[in-house]
């Protein structure tokens, strides 16, 4: 009897019958996310190995319950929110219990005074956004993900959205959290505006996905609904030129929802999409929010940033066209995903702002030859920001796939570590990047990580495997 | 077993296994179990595993996969991938189950009663199963004892309304005539009142629907022309799901229309004194097969509205209405999700202002009136709108 057979009757005491699945198409389902590694393997007939059981808690409690029995009996524990992870951080490499979170749905407490809701975290993301609206506030955060991905899922692998310039990315929501320790401890951290008391403990769960313990609740940050919205587009000449343009628009203080610039090569694949007439350029889609004179204001500084820099105005079409579209980017890869040989893959990497544009030139001139490369930068920050690049192309057999595609990830990765960047901005770890850990945290770095991880999980059952801390 | 799907249906079964889940906020299975592989991209990539094996379409866990959903088509408004429509491919996979001989018996015993005449009803006594071997590669843990009548007395009531030789048939359809046979002579007194001549089916017959669900895709073809050879040229049809299926099938020659529709152009022309007076609120569900599957959302609304009432919406409507869980065989095989699906549905009616409910399906109001919600179908409705009107003109 292996260990999971002999902690399966308890779980099933725990859950109930109908809380846990040793069926075969249950478990290949949650057998890996939407890493593209894995799905190529998919595609070739070989996913990775599935966990041995999935689990459904309902409550904290049957996650403590859970984690402890499976603690006793030295039986990995996997987290699942909704799958649609891009960095392998959910397949279960050892097995045992996926921890699938989807009946843990309740949106729990609203504080419309403090402007907090408090959330299970196999809520989806739209499914909150939809109540938040109902009530005339909104999360602010709006990744593309957000029809089909969960709270936990955000907090777990520190999720940014798409309107992160002004309301900030998911850490910066979060003031409160339960945590349920590998083996079983329950550990509130209330919320508050903001705390001075040691280390933010909420930050080392942030971004853990499912290494240091389960989140079964999350508090967050409302923003009242923007009377106004203000857009305006334009065209640089060059990538540099958005650049510095964007650069002079986070330091003079200015905030605004949406900020793009497209690369030329991201810039001409917009042309039918949002209306922009032609290609050439660098595309710069803006959107500031509030009320109708704080808008206006500042959209008026950014136009004249804009202007001053000898960007074309192109008006707010080009920016009303891509709001409806905002979420539709995965349509693309369900339509070539499935042909042999195909890779495609989004990496996201920061930057300050007196590197950003190596990197970029960087990754560009790396794989432009093998690859179709598109990229835009999003999510700025005073001192730099992100860049998010694209990739599309193909193997010449079938079995050249995979290795184009670590090809890839070695080339992005090295890129950007040796010009001053950061491997990832908001995808998370997971197995992707986990080859790459000691190069962005140095030994030290990947040391604390392997000695909080020992701390918090001796028995090593909390999502083993991830990192490359196991060994 | 490649050969069991159609070329077109496997590269949307592997499109749709490619896609980021895009529609799984919308799918009612998803909601209700959590089970990730319970929604359309779950569902398509067990199909893409069945193509790759010997007897991948045999395989019972596949089959549950395939049967785990009521074809409401939630799951088409927010799928924008070239060449997946998600009701069409699961149709293609059950019909691939079926030439592998594993539909389940449930499904095989009611395509065998609905070629005899018989309708699903709620109501006990039903005739004794056709056939009860069992298919070789199902065991369904939720066998629900389903109960299957002769809807002959309803028509039989039904025929005096009407005018034999009129050039539109009024077509109940299963739905209507098994499980909400009021709801059926409703109609009838509904047409009457509004002065279209109808005539009756002869004797009733299956438009071949349920053929489709259980994938039994020649029987379907054999009723569905059946049904249209006796109707020919006019049809009006009041449950959804018939007409949405008798629709495409019929030729050119023949016009097929939901009930919804007849009903709201006639009641267009009722001059206000023929109107109820003192409007009653109702909340009005959409029915997936009229609101999504055939995008009729006015004409429900109009019949309601010019039969004098005012018209409530439930929180989802028209595109992401939610579905009641009776179509797509769902309360056959698999009843507990099609409970979770009424639960749904249920909150939402409990949370609307208006106490009573209107929708265009019959099924769908039976299954809300036994949740506890005060329902009226469609035809209820403007029946009882025109009933008071008479009385209240001395009519």
């Amino acid at each position: 009897m292996t260990a999971v057979d002999a902690v399966l009757p308890v779980l099933r005491a725990i859950v109930g019958e109908q809380g846990v699945s040793t069926s075969r198409a249950d478990r290949a389902a949650v057998a890996h996310d939407l890493w593209p590694r894995a799905l190529i393997r998919a595609r070739q007939g070989t996913p990775p190995p599935p966990p041995d059981c999935v689990v459904w808690p309902r409550t904290a409690e049957h996650v403590a319950q859970i984690l402890e029995a499976c603690g006793a009996a030295h039986v990995p524990v996997t987290p699942f929110g909704a799958g649609t992870g891009v960095c392998g951080a959910v397949i279960a490499q050892q097995g045992g219990v996926a921890l699938d979170l989807k009946r843990m749905d309740r949106i729990t407490a609203w504080d419309m005074e403090s402007g907090h809701v408090t959330v299970e975290p196999g809520v989806l993301g739209i499914a909150l956004e939809e109540a938040c609206l109902e009530r005339g506030c909104t999360l602010g955060h709006y990744p593309s993900s957000l029809p089909v991905s969960t709270i936990g899922g955000f907090v777990a692998t520190r999720s940014v959205g798409q309107l992160s310039t002004r309301y900030g990315r998911i850490d910066d929501m979060v003031t409160g959290m339960r945590v349920v320790l590998p083996d079983g401890t329950m550990v509130h951290l209330r919320p508050q505006p903001s705390t001075g008391v040691g280390p933010d403990l909420r930050r080392l769960f942030l971004g853990s996905e499912g290494t240091f313990g389960v989140i079964v609740e999350v508090t967050l940050r409302l923003h009242q609904l923007p009377e106004h919205r203000a857009d305006a587009a334009f065209r640089f000449d060059s990538f540099a030129g958005g650049v510095a343009a964007i650069r002079d628009v986070m330091r003079r203080g200015l905030r605004p929802s949406l900020l793009r610039l497209y690369d030329p090569d991201d810039t001409n694949l917009q042309v039918d999409h949002l209306g922009i007439g032609s290609g050439g350029g660098c595309l710069v889609l803006a959107s500031t929010e509030g009320s109708q004179a704080v808008a206006a204001a500042e959209m008026a500084v950014l136009a004249a940033i804009c202007n001053n820099a000898g960007a074309e105005a192109l008006g707010p079409g080009p920016v009303l066209a891509w709001y409806p579209r905002r979420y539709e980017i995965g349509y693309q890869q369900a339509k070539y995903l499935p042909m042999p040989g195909v890779v495609l893959d989004t990496i996201e990497v920061a930057a300050p702002w007196a590197h950003i544009v190596a990197v970029y030139d960087a990754v560009k001139e790396s794989l432009r030859q093998r690859l179709v490369v598109l990229c835009h930068l999003s999510h700025g920050y005073i001192d730099g920001a992100c860049l998010y690049f694209t990739f599309a192309g193909a193997a010449e057999t079938e079995p050249g796939a995979v290795p184009l595609h670590e090809e890839l990830w070695d080339t992005v990765m090295s890129g950007v570590l040796a010009n001053g960047g950061t491997i990832a901005h908001h995808h998370g770890a997971g197995l992707a990047r986990a080859p790459y850990l000691a190069r962005e945290l140095g030994e030290g770095g990947v040391e604390v990580l392997r000695r909080l991880k020992h701390a918090l999980d001796p028995a090593g059952i909390a999502n083993p495997g991830k990192w490359g801390l196991d060994g | 077993m490649t050969d069991l799907l159609a070329p077109e249906q496997a590269m949307a079964a592997r499109r749709c296994s490619s896609c980021p889940k895009m529609c799984r906020s919308a799918c009612p299975t998803q909601a209700v179990t959590g089970n990730e592989r319970h929604q359309p991209w779950g569902h398509a990539r067990q199909v893409v595993e069945a193509t790759r094996h010997e007897q991948g379409f045999v395989d019972p866990e596949l089959v549950d996969g395939v049967y785990a959903c009521a074809t409401c088509s939630a799951c088409t408004p927010p799928c924008h991938v070239d060449g997946v429509e998600t009701p069409l491919l699961t149709w293609a996979a059950r019909a691939a189950v079926h030439r592998a001989g594993a539909t389940p018996e449930v499904g095989l015993e009611a395509v065998r009663q609905a070629r005899a005449g018989m309708v699903l009803s709620d109501v006990p006594g039903a005739a004794a199963p056709i056939q009860t071997e069992p298919a070789p590669h199902w065991t369904d843990p939720h066998w629900t004892d389903p109960h299957w009548t002769d809807p002959s007395a309803t028509l039989d009531a039904l025929r005096p309304m009407s005018t034999p030789g009129a050039d539109l048939v009024f077509f109940p359809g299963c739905g209507a005539l098994g499980r909400r046979a009021g709801a059926v002579l409703a109609a009838g007194r509904a047409l009457q009142a509004l002065g279209i001549a109808f005539d009756v089916p002869e004797q009733h017959r299956c438009c071949g629907m349920i053929a489709q669900t259980f994938g039994d895709q020649d029987a379907a073809a054999e009723m569905s022309m059946a049904a249209l050879h006796h109707a020919p040229q006019r049809i009006s049809v009041q449950s959804p799901s018939c007409s949405y299926f008798l629709a495409t099938r019929a030729t050119d020659a023949t016009q097929v229309e939901p009930l919804a529709a007849t009903l709201a152009r006639a009641l267009a022309a009722l001059t206000p004194q023929g109107r109820q007076q003192s409007p009653t609120t109702v909340a009005y569900h959409d029915p997936c097969y009229l609101a999504r599957h055939q995008r009729r959302r006015d004409e429900p609304r109009a019949a309601l509205s010019a039969a004098g009432y005012a018209v409530e919406e439930l929180r989802a409507h028209g595109d992401t209405t939610q579905c009641s869980g009776q179509g797509g065989g769902l309360p056959l095989t698999h009843p507990d999700i099609a409970a979770g699906y009424l639960s749904l549905l249920t909150a939402q009616a409990q949370a609307a202002a208006a106490t009573t409910v209107v929708t265009g399906c019959a099924s769908c109001a039976t299954a809300l009136q036994s949740a506890g919600v005060d329902t009226l179908e469609l035809a209820e409705a403007v029946d009882a709108a025109l009933s008071t009107t008479r009385q209240g003109t001395g009519r």
